[in-house]
């Protein structure tokens, strides 16, 4: 028999299969964590890609006459081009990023994005860190000579 | 890493006298590089290049956007639920966008749903977050909300998340700002239930995945 409460019942169950219905529209999760599929390779300091090869060219000794432009190259192995964020600090312990790169995304293959704060940098110990969404994917120490 | 060794020597040095060294060089260089900014020499300043911008950091969200999502759970009382969401925010620091899906599920304790479905919508911000990419992965959720419900409900509700690490389920803290991740949603909804108790009010507590489906960053912006 059909009563006011059964009316609702009916609208919660019908309701209720509806969600369903839209949770299995939605997109297949990627990954839980970008680590496990993405990786990066031969991180490194460079002057840019040779255009012919595509490959970094290589950087001798870092002095502070030399670190314009400067770049972080790498090895990004991936199905598709991912957003990574660099970011580079003067090495120091609760010291934050001073700089953070926004080049994006990363085609797959090797890459070179330009640390560049508009000036040499100064003698020292710096860190680039290579992020990919929550997950440090790439870590490097470069010291620059005076 | 310099773990003392390469500029004093650790020649038959305890792993507790290096780790002693390494910190002692690591304060030097904090101590450092504070003077030298203060000197002007701005490649030893932090990109917070002021307290102002610290406190802003702090007292405003950077990320802030809207969000719609449908949800479905059952029990009495004590009840298990799931959600999917879809959210559009923007990071006024950096002019990035993004839109997102969140799926989530909780346990709900309050007043009795039965069998419940709805829709809601409402405002999205984060807090804490340099970078729009920080919002993809699970977060720990913590939700209140109240209803007029006689069958069909209407209600409001207040959710916090913190994000969690995509390698260990810890709480993550933003490499930029130094603060964790907070998301804070407020929604409206429209529900059915089969317990229809007048005025209703309960706390969920539960785990959320979110995913970047789509994203773009303005090019010009400062």
């Amino acid at each position: 028999m059909i009563n006011k409460r059964n009316v609702k019942i009916l609208i919660s169950i019908i309701i209720f299969i509806l969600v369903i219905v839209l949770f299995s529209k939605e997109p297949p999760r990627p990954y839980s964590n970008p680590a496990d599929i993405v990786r990066l390779s031969e991180l490194t300091l460079c002057k840019g890609l040779e255009d012919s090869t595509n490959r970094p060219i290589e950087l001798e000794i870092l002095t502070v006459e030399n670190t314009t432009p400067l770049f972080v190259c790498g090895y990004l192995k991936s199905h598709k081009s991912q957003p990574l964020t660099i970011y580079w600090k003067f090495r120091g312990d609760k010291q934050v990023p001073f700089y953070k790169n926004r080049d994006q995304p990363f085609s797959p293959g090797y890459f070179a994005s330009k640390l560049d704060i508009g000036r040499p940098l100064s003698p020292g110990i710096y860190e680039v860190e290579v992020h990919l969404y929550r997950s440090k994917i790439g870590h490097l120490e470069f010291d620059i000579h005076p | 890493m310099d773990d003392g060794c390469n500029s004093e020597g650790c020649g038959g040095l305890t792993q507790l006298l290096k780790h002693e060294y390494a910190l002692n060089l690591a304060r030097g260089e904090q101590k450092v590089n504070g003077q030298k900014c203060r000197e002007g020499d701005r490649n030893h300043c932090s990109v917070l290049k002021n307290t102002s911008e610290l406190f802003l950091y702090k007292v405003s969200p950077s990320t802030i956007g809207v969000h719609y999502g449908s949800y479905g759970q059952i029990g009495n009382m004590a009840e298990i639920g799931t959600y999917r969401e879809t959210s559009h925010v923007f990071n006024w620091r950096t002019g990035q966008y993004a839109k997102m899906k969140t799926e989530g599920y909780y346990g709900y304790m309050g007043a009795p749903e039965g069998l419940a479905g709805g829709f809601y919508v409402g405002t999205t911000k984060v807090r804490g977050s340099s970078d729009i990419y920080q919002l993809q992965g699970m977060s720990l959720d913590a939700q209140g909300q109240l209803g007029l419900d006689f069958g069909l409900e209407a209600g409001a509700s207040k959710q916090t998340s913190l994000a969690l690490s995509s390698e260990e389920n810890k709480f993550i803290k933003d490499p930029v700002s130094k603060m964790y991740i907070n998301t804070q949603q407020t929604s409206i909804s429209i529900s059915a239930n089969i317990a229809p108790t007048g005025l209703s009010g309960a706390g969920t507590f539960g785990l959320s995945d979110t995913t970047i489906v789509d994203s773009y960053q303005i090019p010009w912006w400062p």
